[in-house]
């Protein structure tokens, strides 16, 4: 079954970047969120159980959707994908429960590692 | 008064995009540079005329006493132009924060420039990988110390009528610091600034 897939980031340029990058063949049904608020809803409705998160953004930014998630105990799994690449907000996220920080921009290999480490191409 | 921005949206989100990753850059070498972390807000694109520009940066309103440093830098071989604009406490934190004193203009200017060296350099580096074309500077030339913001000067941009204008402002967590950068694209590079945001997209 396909695993839904939610890409949350201000810019359409990084969300459809985010999506060229993904690996082939991985069956997944996308969501775009441009901003927290979007993207944390979609997460509330089971968009999400994979999440490519910015952390700079409007409305409510990348910490903002962690931290709900963290207290909410919603089921997703977060990988960052920030410009921000001060070692202090990697910990941070890391600390709200993402399982890794992909410093953009972002690219197919960057991807396919971080996805492959963590087991998540395995079907 | 900002301008109507002669990008369409595609574009403007694509210079956001890309100053956001090279601004953000610049973020972690400023962090090191104090020793603290920095909040990176979204940056602000509007278009000006060049005689609003200093007048227009809303960031730093309400200080009384300000100090810019500018470079140019070439954009895809075009002649653009990076602008820092900080307050005087800001320079005294920036001083504390790396463990300067600072007793004349000199010892100021010193730090303006290593600031500057801080922030340019890695931005610049990652903005020219990102459009793959190395970005190049001059030397950068402090512009004014201790003036009011309506005195600031920058003769440089005073040929170009409008300018496209991409602001930042960096702010340090718990701590009033902050400081202004601006990448500034004069109109005469606009039809090459929107040949590499189309490229890019």
């Amino acid at each position: 079954m396909a695993i839904p897939l939610l890409i949350c980031d201000d810019s359409n340029m990084a969300r459809k970047q985010v999506a060229r990058s993904l690996p082939d063949n991985w069956d997944v049904e996308i969501t775009f969120a441009k901003n927290g608020v979007e993207g944390l809803a979609a997460i509330r409705e089971g968009k999400g159980e994979m999440v490519f998160l910015d952390l700079t953004m409007p409305e409510m930014d990348g910490y903002g959707v962690l931290e709900h998630v963290f207290n909410e105990g919603l089921n997703a799994m977060i990988i960052v994908i920030s410009g921000d690449i001060q070692p202090e907000a990697r910990d941070r996220v890391l600390k709200f429960g993402a399982i890794d920080f992909i410093k953009k921009p972002v690219s197919k290999e960057k991807l396919e590692t971080v996805l492959t480490q963590y087991g998540l191409l395995e079907t | 008064m900002s301008l109507a921005l002669p990008l369409n949206e595609d574009q403007r989100d694509c210079l956001q995009e890309i100053t956001n990753v090279a601004m953000g850059a610049a973020a972690e070498s400023l962090a090191n540079f104090t020793d603290t972390f920095v909040n990176l807000p979204i940056p602000i694109i509007r278009c000006v005329n060049s005689e609003d520009l200093i007048d227009s940066l809303k960031q730093v309103e309400g200080y009384d006493r300000l100090s810019s440093i500018s470079q140019l830098f070439k954009f895809s071989g075009l002649n653009c132009y990076a602008l820092i604009v900080i307050n005087d406490e800001s320079i005294d934190d920036l001083a504390r924060f790396t463990g300067r004193s600072l007793d004349d203009d000199e010892g100021i200017k010193k730090l303006l420039y290593d600031l500057c060296q801080t922030i340019n350099t890695t931005c610049f580096e990652r903005l020219g990988e990102m459009i793959e074309n190395p970005v190049e500077t001059d030397s950068p030339i402090v512009n004014s110390l201790h003036v009011p913001l309506e005195s600031i000067q920058m003769e440089a941009i005073a040929n170009s009528n409008h300018l496209i204008s991409v602001e930042i402002n960096y702010h340090i967590e718990n701590n009033p610091f902050n400081c202004d950068l601006l990448l500034l694209f004069p109109e005469d590079t606009l039809e090459e600034l929107t040949r590499v945001l189309n490229n890019l997209m």
